[in-house]
Protein backbone atom coordinates (compact mmCIF):
# COMPACT_ATOMS: atom_id res chain seq x y z
CA UNK A 1 0.00 0.00 0.00
CA UNK A 2 1.15 3.66 -0.71
CA UNK A 3 1.78 5.83 1.99
CA UNK A 4 1.73 9.71 1.66
CA UNK A 5 3.82 11.93 3.96
CA UNK A 6 2.43 15.78 3.32
CA UNK A 7 5.67 18.36 5.40
CA UNK A 8 6.66 21.50 4.73
CA UNK A 9 9.85 23.44 4.01
CA UNK A 10 11.92 25.08 6.59
CA UNK A 11 14.96 27.28 6.92
CA UNK A 12 16.83 24.60 8.34
CA UNK A 13 16.95 20.58 7.19
CA UNK A 14 16.36 18.64 10.65
CA UNK A 15 12.77 19.99 11.21
CA UNK A 16 11.80 18.91 7.99
CA UNK A 17 13.61 15.19 8.06
CA UNK A 18 13.68 14.43 11.71
CA UNK A 19 10.09 13.66 12.11
CA UNK A 20 10.14 11.79 8.74
CA UNK A 21 13.50 9.72 10.81
CA UNK A 22 11.37 9.44 13.57
CA UNK A 23 8.37 7.67 11.63
CA UNK A 24 10.22 5.34 9.71
CA UNK A 25 12.26 4.13 12.70
CA UNK A 26 8.18 3.61 14.24
CA UNK A 27 7.46 1.84 10.43
CA UNK A 28 5.91 4.41 8.61
CA UNK A 29 8.24 4.27 5.49
CA UNK A 30 6.59 6.56 2.92
CA UNK A 31 6.57 6.20 -0.68
CA UNK A 32 5.16 9.38 -1.66
CA UNK A 33 6.35 12.80 -0.16
CA UNK A 34 5.03 16.41 -1.11
CA UNK A 35 6.78 19.40 0.17
CA UNK A 36 5.52 23.00 0.54
CA UNK A 37 8.18 25.31 -0.59
CA UNK A 38 9.14 29.19 -0.89
CA UNK A 39 11.70 30.78 -2.82
CA UNK A 40 13.33 31.72 0.30
CA UNK A 41 14.17 28.63 1.20
CA UNK A 42 14.71 26.83 -2.02
CA UNK A 43 18.17 25.60 -1.35
CA UNK A 44 16.94 24.09 2.12
CA UNK A 45 14.18 22.31 0.58
CA UNK A 46 16.85 20.98 -2.26
CA UNK A 47 19.47 19.77 0.56
CA UNK A 48 16.46 18.44 2.74
CA UNK A 49 14.21 16.58 -0.08
CA UNK A 50 18.02 14.91 -1.12
CA UNK A 51 18.53 13.53 2.58
CA UNK A 52 14.70 12.21 2.51
CA UNK A 53 15.83 9.77 0.09
CA UNK A 54 18.69 8.70 1.65
CA UNK A 55 16.48 8.60 5.02
CA UNK A 56 13.70 6.12 3.27
CA UNK A 57 16.06 3.84 1.44
CA UNK A 58 18.22 3.83 3.94
CA UNK A 59 14.88 2.55 6.57
CA UNK A 60 14.28 -0.22 3.71
CA UNK A 61 12.13 1.65 1.82
CA UNK A 62 12.53 2.82 -1.86
CA UNK A 63 13.09 5.39 -2.85
CA UNK A 64 10.05 7.77 -2.52
CA UNK A 65 8.66 10.10 -5.41
CA UNK A 66 8.91 13.61 -4.22
CA UNK A 67 6.44 16.21 -5.34
CA UNK A 68 8.08 20.21 -3.86
CA UNK A 69 5.12 22.31 -4.41
CA UNK A 70 6.97 26.25 -4.46
CA UNK A 71 5.23 29.25 -3.79
CA UNK A 72 6.10 32.61 -4.83
CA UNK A 73 4.35 34.28 -1.55
CA UNK A 74 4.86 32.98 1.85
CA UNK A 75 1.56 33.86 3.06
CA UNK A 76 -0.45 33.05 -0.18
CA UNK A 77 -3.42 31.33 2.10
CA UNK A 78 -4.74 29.81 -0.87
CA UNK A 79 -2.05 28.19 -2.24
CA UNK A 80 -1.34 26.82 0.83
CA UNK A 81 -4.80 25.25 1.27
CA UNK A 82 -4.27 23.92 -2.40
CA UNK A 83 -1.31 22.46 -1.72
CA UNK A 84 -2.63 20.52 1.00
CA UNK A 85 -6.09 19.44 -0.62
CA UNK A 86 -4.19 18.04 -3.86
CA UNK A 87 -1.73 16.18 -2.19
CA UNK A 88 -4.22 14.65 0.30
CA UNK A 89 -6.92 14.01 -2.74
CA UNK A 90 -4.23 12.32 -4.43
CA UNK A 91 -3.36 10.37 -1.78
CA UNK A 92 -6.95 9.18 -1.36
CA UNK A 93 -7.44 8.63 -4.48
CA UNK A 94 -4.48 6.04 -4.42
CA UNK A 95 -6.02 4.74 -1.13
CA UNK A 96 -3.16 5.33 0.51
CA UNK A 97 -2.40 5.63 4.23
CA UNK A 98 -1.51 9.77 4.78
CA UNK A 99 0.30 11.17 7.33
CA UNK A 100 0.61 14.85 7.38
CA UNK A 101 3.52 16.74 9.29
CA UNK A 102 2.81 19.69 10.72
CA UNK A 103 6.64 20.22 12.53
CA UNK A 104 8.47 22.14 10.01
CA UNK A 105 8.01 25.66 8.47
CA UNK A 106 5.99 28.80 8.94
CA UNK A 107 3.68 28.63 12.14
CA UNK A 108 0.76 29.23 9.80
CA UNK A 109 1.72 26.55 7.47
CA UNK A 110 1.90 24.12 10.26
CA UNK A 111 -1.82 25.43 11.57
CA UNK A 112 -3.64 25.11 7.96
CA UNK A 113 -2.04 21.37 7.85
CA UNK A 114 -3.24 20.66 11.00
CA UNK A 115 -6.99 22.10 9.92
CA UNK A 116 -6.47 20.09 6.81
CA UNK A 117 -5.68 17.22 8.28
CA UNK A 118 -8.27 16.71 10.76
CA UNK A 119 -10.64 17.58 8.13
CA UNK A 120 -9.82 15.25 5.60
CA UNK A 121 -9.18 12.53 8.68
CA UNK A 122 -6.05 11.78 7.47
CA UNK A 123 -3.94 8.54 9.37
CA UNK A 124 -1.56 10.19 10.88
CA UNK A 125 -0.88 13.64 11.86
CA UNK A 126 2.70 13.78 13.58
CA UNK A 127 4.14 16.74 15.14
CA UNK A 128 8.18 15.70 16.53
CA UNK A 129 8.78 17.22 19.56
CA UNK A 130 12.07 17.49 21.04
CA UNK A 131 12.95 18.08 24.71
CA UNK A 132 15.61 20.36 24.69
CA UNK A 133 18.04 22.99 22.58
CA UNK A 134 20.83 20.94 23.33
CA UNK A 135 20.47 18.97 19.86
CA UNK A 136 19.54 21.88 17.87
CA UNK A 137 20.65 21.44 14.35
CA UNK A 138 21.42 17.70 14.62
CA UNK A 139 19.14 14.93 13.21
CA UNK A 140 16.94 12.21 14.74
CA UNK A 141 20.14 9.47 15.07
CA UNK A 142 22.33 11.28 17.39
CA UNK A 143 19.38 12.80 19.08
CA UNK A 144 18.84 11.16 22.32
CA UNK A 145 15.56 8.67 22.07
CA UNK A 146 14.33 9.81 25.20
CA UNK A 147 14.75 13.38 24.18
CA UNK A 148 12.82 13.27 20.98
CA UNK A 149 9.14 12.11 20.73
CA UNK A 150 7.12 11.58 17.57
CA UNK A 151 3.05 12.63 18.63
CA UNK A 152 0.58 11.47 16.32
CA UNK A 153 -2.35 13.85 17.38
CA UNK A 154 -4.76 11.05 15.89
CA UNK A 155 -4.31 9.21 18.55
CA UNK A 156 -3.87 12.09 21.32
CA UNK A 157 -6.95 14.40 20.55
CA UNK B 1 31.77 0.70 9.99
CA UNK B 2 33.78 4.05 11.36
CA UNK B 3 32.00 6.60 13.51
CA UNK B 4 33.32 9.91 14.54
CA UNK B 5 32.58 10.45 18.57
CA UNK B 6 30.51 12.92 19.05
CA UNK B 7 28.02 10.48 16.63
CA UNK B 8 28.02 7.66 19.13
CA UNK B 9 24.67 8.68 20.17
CA UNK B 10 23.76 6.53 17.16
CA UNK B 11 25.17 2.91 19.24
CA UNK B 12 23.20 4.17 22.33
CA UNK B 13 19.78 5.11 20.79
CA UNK B 14 20.35 1.16 18.68
CA UNK B 15 21.13 -0.25 22.21
CA UNK B 16 18.33 1.61 23.91
CA UNK B 17 15.94 0.44 21.34
CA UNK B 18 16.65 -3.09 21.85
CA UNK B 19 15.84 -3.11 25.21
CA UNK B 20 19.41 -2.35 26.44
CA UNK B 21 19.45 0.76 27.79
CA UNK B 22 21.30 -0.41 31.00
CA UNK B 23 24.70 -1.67 29.46
CA UNK B 24 27.85 -3.21 30.79
CA UNK B 25 30.86 -2.12 29.11
CA UNK B 26 33.72 -4.20 29.02
CA UNK B 27 37.20 -5.16 28.04
CA UNK B 28 36.89 -8.33 25.70
CA UNK B 29 39.10 -10.32 28.07
CA UNK B 30 37.49 -12.44 30.70
CA UNK B 31 40.13 -11.96 33.24
CA UNK B 32 38.94 -8.52 33.33
CA UNK B 33 35.61 -8.07 32.39
CA UNK B 34 33.57 -5.27 33.54
CA UNK B 35 34.65 -1.92 33.14
CA UNK B 36 31.76 0.12 33.92
CA UNK B 37 27.72 0.22 33.50
CA UNK B 38 25.55 3.00 32.05
CA UNK B 39 22.09 3.53 32.36
CA UNK B 40 20.63 5.51 29.60
CA UNK B 41 17.70 8.07 30.98
CA UNK B 42 17.17 11.60 30.18
CA UNK B 43 19.52 13.53 28.11
CA UNK B 44 21.33 14.99 30.63
CA UNK B 45 20.46 12.47 33.58
CA UNK B 46 22.00 9.26 33.12
CA UNK B 47 23.54 6.68 35.71
CA UNK B 48 26.72 5.61 35.56
CA UNK B 49 27.84 2.54 37.73
CA UNK B 50 31.23 1.80 38.89
CA UNK B 51 30.93 -1.49 40.59
CA UNK B 52 34.93 -2.56 39.67
CA UNK B 53 36.77 -1.40 42.65
CA UNK B 54 40.40 0.31 41.11
CA UNK B 55 41.90 -1.57 43.55
CA UNK B 56 40.95 -5.00 41.76
CA UNK B 57 41.41 -3.58 38.62
CA UNK B 58 44.96 -3.11 39.93
CA UNK B 59 45.51 -7.16 41.02
CA UNK B 60 43.97 -8.54 38.06
CA UNK B 61 45.93 -6.38 35.99
CA UNK B 62 49.50 -7.34 37.92
CA UNK B 63 48.01 -11.24 37.22
CA UNK B 64 47.99 -10.87 33.64
CA UNK B 65 51.17 -9.20 33.94
CA UNK B 66 52.47 -12.63 35.42
CA UNK B 67 50.74 -14.88 33.02
CA UNK B 68 51.39 -12.86 29.80
CA UNK B 69 54.53 -11.10 27.86
CA UNK B 70 54.92 -7.61 29.02
CA UNK B 71 53.63 -5.70 26.10
CA UNK B 72 50.44 -7.16 26.73
CA UNK B 73 50.51 -5.97 30.48
CA UNK B 74 52.04 -2.24 29.63
CA UNK B 75 49.73 -2.05 27.07
CA UNK B 76 47.00 -2.68 29.62
CA UNK B 77 45.81 0.95 31.10
CA UNK B 78 46.85 1.07 35.04
CA UNK B 79 44.36 1.99 36.91
CA UNK B 80 45.38 5.77 37.22
CA UNK B 81 44.45 5.85 33.73
CA UNK B 82 41.43 4.19 33.72
CA UNK B 83 40.33 7.06 36.32
CA UNK B 84 41.68 9.59 34.31
CA UNK B 85 39.35 8.19 31.29
CA UNK B 86 36.26 8.95 33.01
CA UNK B 87 37.22 12.17 34.34
CA UNK B 88 37.72 13.36 31.37
CA UNK B 89 34.30 12.33 29.66
CA UNK B 90 33.16 15.07 32.41
CA UNK B 91 31.31 12.92 34.82
CA UNK B 92 33.59 12.91 37.34
CA UNK B 93 35.52 16.05 39.16
CA UNK B 94 39.08 16.66 39.67
CA UNK B 95 39.84 15.27 43.73
CA UNK B 96 40.60 19.30 44.67
CA UNK B 97 37.61 20.77 42.95
CA UNK B 98 36.99 23.45 45.07
CA UNK B 99 40.58 24.33 45.37
CA UNK B 100 40.97 24.89 41.70
CA UNK B 101 37.34 26.64 41.66
CA UNK B 102 39.01 29.16 44.40
CA UNK B 103 42.44 29.44 42.40
CA UNK B 104 40.66 30.50 39.23
CA UNK B 105 37.56 32.66 40.85
CA UNK B 106 40.44 34.75 42.18
CA UNK B 107 42.72 34.75 38.93
CA UNK B 108 40.94 33.99 36.41
CA UNK B 109 38.26 36.03 34.60
CA UNK B 110 40.16 39.86 34.72
CA UNK B 111 38.23 42.72 33.88
CA UNK B 112 39.87 44.02 30.50
CA UNK B 113 38.15 47.10 30.44
CA UNK B 114 39.18 48.12 33.83
CA UNK B 115 43.42 47.72 32.21
CA UNK B 116 43.96 43.81 33.73
CA UNK B 117 46.40 42.03 31.60
CA UNK B 118 44.49 39.19 29.81
CA UNK B 119 44.82 35.97 31.52
CA UNK B 120 46.11 32.95 29.28
CA UNK B 121 46.42 28.99 30.29
CA UNK B 122 49.30 26.58 30.13
CA UNK B 123 49.64 22.62 30.72
CA UNK B 124 52.18 20.29 31.65
CA UNK B 125 52.10 17.57 29.59
CA UNK B 126 50.37 14.63 32.03
CA UNK B 127 47.33 16.77 31.77
CA UNK B 128 46.89 17.51 28.18
CA UNK B 129 45.43 13.78 27.28
CA UNK B 130 42.49 14.25 28.89
CA UNK B 131 40.87 17.02 27.67
CA UNK B 132 41.67 19.17 30.88
CA UNK B 133 40.79 22.55 29.45
CA UNK B 134 36.93 21.40 28.94
CA UNK B 135 37.34 19.27 32.23
CA UNK B 136 37.57 22.80 34.12
CA UNK B 137 35.64 24.97 31.83
CA UNK B 138 38.13 27.09 31.10
CA UNK B 139 37.14 28.38 28.01
CA UNK B 140 34.06 28.06 25.75
CA UNK B 141 35.57 28.45 22.33
CA UNK B 142 31.71 28.68 21.61
CA UNK B 143 30.99 31.04 23.36
CA UNK B 144 34.44 33.10 23.71
CA UNK B 145 33.63 33.48 27.61
CA UNK B 146 35.28 31.46 30.64
CA UNK B 147 38.15 31.56 33.29
CA UNK B 148 40.38 32.20 30.31
CA UNK B 149 41.39 34.87 27.41
CA UNK B 150 43.22 32.07 25.61
CA UNK B 151 45.97 29.15 26.29
CA UNK B 152 49.97 29.15 26.10
CA UNK B 153 51.38 25.94 24.60
CA UNK B 154 54.94 24.40 24.65
CA UNK B 155 56.19 23.22 21.95
CA UNK B 156 58.55 20.94 24.61
CA UNK B 157 54.83 19.71 25.81
CA UNK B 158 53.96 18.85 22.14
CA UNK B 159 57.20 16.78 21.88
CA UNK B 160 57.17 14.76 25.02
CA UNK B 161 53.77 13.22 23.93
CA UNK B 162 54.95 12.14 20.70
CA UNK B 163 55.99 8.61 21.20
CA UNK B 164 56.10 6.33 18.51
CA UNK B 165 55.71 3.21 19.99
CA UNK B 166 53.57 0.78 17.26
CA UNK B 167 52.47 -2.93 18.04
CA UNK B 168 55.18 -5.03 15.08
CA UNK B 169 53.41 -8.07 16.38
CA UNK B 170 49.68 -8.77 17.19
CA UNK B 171 50.09 -12.80 18.48
CA UNK B 172 51.06 -11.91 21.96
CA UNK B 173 47.82 -10.23 22.08
CA UNK B 174 45.41 -12.35 19.90
CA UNK B 175 47.08 -15.46 22.75
CA UNK B 176 45.90 -13.24 25.43
CA UNK B 177 42.65 -11.81 24.85
CA UNK B 178 41.41 -13.28 21.60
CA UNK B 179 41.03 -12.54 17.89
CA UNK B 180 40.09 -8.56 18.02
CA UNK B 181 43.22 -7.75 18.59
CA UNK B 182 44.24 -9.00 15.51
CA UNK B 183 43.42 -5.34 14.51
CA UNK B 184 46.11 -3.54 16.77
CA UNK B 185 48.90 -4.55 13.75
CA UNK B 186 50.39 -1.44 13.21
CA UNK B 187 48.69 0.61 15.77
CA UNK B 188 50.29 2.86 18.69
CA UNK B 189 50.33 0.73 21.46
CA UNK B 190 49.03 1.64 25.64
CA UNK B 191 51.13 5.05 26.58
CA UNK B 192 52.01 5.94 22.93
CA UNK B 193 47.99 5.88 22.50
CA UNK B 194 47.16 8.11 25.80
CA UNK B 195 50.32 10.33 24.01
CA UNK B 196 48.31 10.39 20.99
CA UNK B 197 44.94 11.65 22.63
CA UNK B 198 47.18 14.61 24.25
CA UNK B 199 48.67 15.98 20.77
CA UNK B 200 44.75 15.99 19.81
CA UNK B 201 44.32 18.14 22.54
CA UNK B 202 46.91 19.90 21.97
CA UNK B 203 46.32 20.77 18.38
CA UNK B 204 42.95 21.27 18.88
CA UNK B 205 43.31 24.21 21.53
CA UNK B 206 46.34 25.52 19.37
CA UNK B 207 44.18 25.49 15.56
CA UNK B 208 40.75 25.78 16.82
CA UNK B 209 40.95 27.92 20.42
CA UNK B 210 43.94 30.30 18.70
CA UNK B 211 46.60 29.44 21.26
CA UNK B 212 49.88 30.84 21.17
CA UNK B 213 52.70 28.32 20.75
CA UNK B 214 55.83 29.25 22.16
CA UNK B 215 59.39 27.15 21.50
CA UNK B 216 61.12 25.47 24.36
CA UNK B 217 62.89 21.95 24.58
CA UNK B 218 61.31 19.02 26.56
CA UNK B 219 61.95 18.54 30.08
CA UNK B 220 60.15 20.80 32.66
CA UNK B 221 62.40 23.26 33.74
CA UNK B 222 62.98 24.08 30.17
CA UNK B 223 59.15 24.46 29.71
CA UNK B 224 58.62 26.22 32.91
CA UNK B 225 61.60 28.73 31.34
CA UNK B 226 59.93 28.96 28.20
CA UNK B 227 56.14 29.90 29.85
CA UNK B 228 58.53 32.40 32.34
CA UNK B 229 59.90 34.17 29.41
CA UNK B 230 56.63 34.33 27.54
CA UNK B 231 54.99 36.09 30.91
CA UNK B 232 57.87 38.27 31.33
CA UNK B 233 58.14 39.84 27.91
CA UNK B 234 54.13 40.17 27.45
CA UNK B 235 51.98 42.00 29.96
CA UNK B 236 49.81 38.85 30.64
CA UNK B 237 49.46 36.27 33.57
CA UNK B 238 49.71 33.01 32.97
CA UNK B 239 47.97 30.15 35.18
CA UNK B 240 49.95 26.79 34.97
CA UNK B 241 48.11 23.79 35.23
CA UNK B 242 49.88 20.59 35.88
CA UNK B 243 49.41 16.85 38.25
CA UNK B 244 52.95 16.81 39.44
CA UNK B 245 53.42 18.67 42.30
CA UNK B 246 57.14 19.61 41.36
CA UNK B 247 56.06 21.25 38.41
CA UNK B 248 53.59 23.57 40.66
CA UNK B 249 56.46 24.00 42.55
CA UNK B 250 58.76 25.33 40.18
CA UNK B 251 56.20 27.44 38.20
CA UNK B 252 55.46 29.10 41.66
CA UNK B 253 59.37 30.18 42.54
CA UNK B 254 59.38 31.50 38.96
CA UNK B 255 56.84 33.27 40.69
CA UNK B 256 54.35 32.46 37.80
CA UNK B 257 50.57 31.44 38.55
CA UNK B 258 50.99 27.44 38.95
CA UNK B 259 48.07 24.94 40.20
CA UNK B 260 47.97 21.21 41.12
CA UNK B 261 44.93 19.55 39.62
CA UNK B 262 44.43 16.54 41.57
CA UNK B 263 42.43 13.28 39.85
CA UNK B 264 40.20 11.31 42.09
CA UNK B 265 41.84 8.38 43.82
CA UNK B 266 38.58 5.97 43.98
CA UNK B 267 35.65 5.98 41.45
CA UNK B 268 32.12 7.23 43.22
CA UNK B 269 29.67 4.18 43.25
CA UNK B 270 27.41 6.21 40.59
CA UNK B 271 27.49 9.42 38.70
CA UNK B 272 25.46 11.13 36.86
CA UNK B 273 26.37 11.50 33.12
CA UNK B 274 24.56 12.99 29.99
CA UNK B 275 24.66 11.14 27.00
CA UNK B 276 27.14 13.63 25.10
CA UNK B 277 29.27 13.04 28.17
CA UNK B 278 28.79 8.89 27.84
CA UNK B 279 29.69 9.44 23.93
CA UNK B 280 33.04 10.92 25.33
CA UNK B 281 33.15 8.18 28.12
CA UNK B 282 32.92 5.53 25.41
CA UNK B 283 35.54 7.43 22.89
CA UNK B 284 38.18 7.85 25.99
CA UNK B 285 37.78 4.22 27.27
CA UNK B 286 37.66 2.56 23.51
CA UNK B 287 41.40 4.58 23.08
CA UNK B 288 42.80 4.29 26.33
CA UNK B 289 41.77 0.36 26.84
CA UNK B 290 42.24 -0.24 22.88
CA UNK B 291 39.21 -2.54 22.43
CA UNK B 292 36.01 -2.16 24.46
CA UNK B 293 32.97 -3.90 23.93
CA UNK B 294 28.86 -3.18 24.87
CA UNK B 295 26.13 -5.53 24.18
CA UNK B 296 26.64 -7.10 20.74
CA UNK B 297 29.20 -4.64 19.28
CA UNK B 298 33.05 -4.48 19.80
CA UNK B 299 34.05 -1.12 19.50
CA UNK B 300 37.31 -0.34 18.66
CA UNK B 301 39.65 2.17 19.77
CA UNK B 302 42.48 1.27 17.18
CA UNK B 303 42.04 -1.05 14.11
CA UNK B 304 44.44 -2.09 11.27
CA UNK B 305 44.49 0.85 8.97
CA UNK B 306 43.59 3.54 11.55
CA UNK B 307 44.93 7.13 9.90
CA UNK B 308 45.64 10.52 11.00
CA UNK B 309 42.38 11.48 9.97
CA UNK B 310 40.73 9.02 12.04
CA UNK B 311 42.47 10.24 14.87
CA UNK B 312 41.69 13.89 13.86
CA UNK B 313 38.32 13.22 13.65
CA UNK B 314 38.21 11.12 16.86
CA UNK B 315 36.88 8.18 15.03
CA UNK B 316 36.17 4.85 16.44
CA UNK B 317 35.09 1.65 14.46
CA UNK B 318 32.49 -0.61 15.29
CA UNK B 319 31.99 -4.23 14.60
CA UNK B 320 28.35 -5.11 14.88
CA UNK B 321 28.13 -8.78 15.99
CA UNK B 322 24.16 -9.30 15.70
CA UNK B 323 23.17 -9.31 12.25
CA UNK B 324 19.86 -7.55 13.02
CA UNK B 325 22.12 -3.93 14.68
CA UNK B 326 24.05 -3.90 11.65
CA UNK B 327 21.95 -2.76 8.71
CA UNK B 328 20.36 -0.44 11.30
CA UNK B 329 23.46 1.20 12.53
CA UNK B 330 24.47 1.47 8.89
CA UNK B 331 21.22 3.06 8.53
CA UNK B 332 21.47 5.91 10.41
CA UNK B 333 25.34 6.55 9.47
CA UNK B 334 24.18 6.71 6.42
CA UNK B 335 21.79 9.51 7.17
CA UNK B 336 23.93 11.45 9.54
CA UNK B 337 26.69 11.44 7.26
CA UNK B 338 24.91 12.45 4.64
CA UNK B 339 23.45 15.32 6.50
CA UNK B 340 27.00 16.49 7.41
CA UNK B 341 27.59 16.24 3.98
CA UNK B 342 24.94 18.55 2.46
CA UNK B 343 25.36 20.96 5.84
CA UNK B 344 28.98 21.39 4.18
CA UNK B 345 28.07 22.60 0.95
Amino acid sequence: MDRVWITNGSTSIPPVVNPLIAACHDGYVPTDIYVLNNPIIDDVTDAATSLMKTVVTSQGGEEPSITVETIEEETDFEAIIAYLQSAIETGDDANADIAVDISPGRRFWSVISFQAGIKRNVDHLYYSHVETEAYFGETYPTIPRTAINLIDFTEVI
Amino acid sequence: MRIQRQHLTVLLNRLYDRGDEEFVVEHPSSEIGELLRVELDEYDGCTIRFLTELDDYTATRQDIGRQYPERVFEDLPDADAFRKAVLASGILEPANQDEIETFLDRYGDPDLMAGHPPVFAGFDTNLLPWRIDRVLGLHDPDSGIGYVNGFVLATGVRDELDWDYKCHETDPFVDAFGDVYQEYWNQPLGSARLGRLGLLTYRRIRDIEQAIEIQSAEGDEAIIDAYDEYDREYRSDILLFSNDRNFVERAQAHRMLGQRVDFPAEFPDTATASWREIEILLYMLAVVFGIIEVPSVTVYGVWRGKDELDWQHERLKLDARSPKLKPKLEGDLSIVESYEELKGE
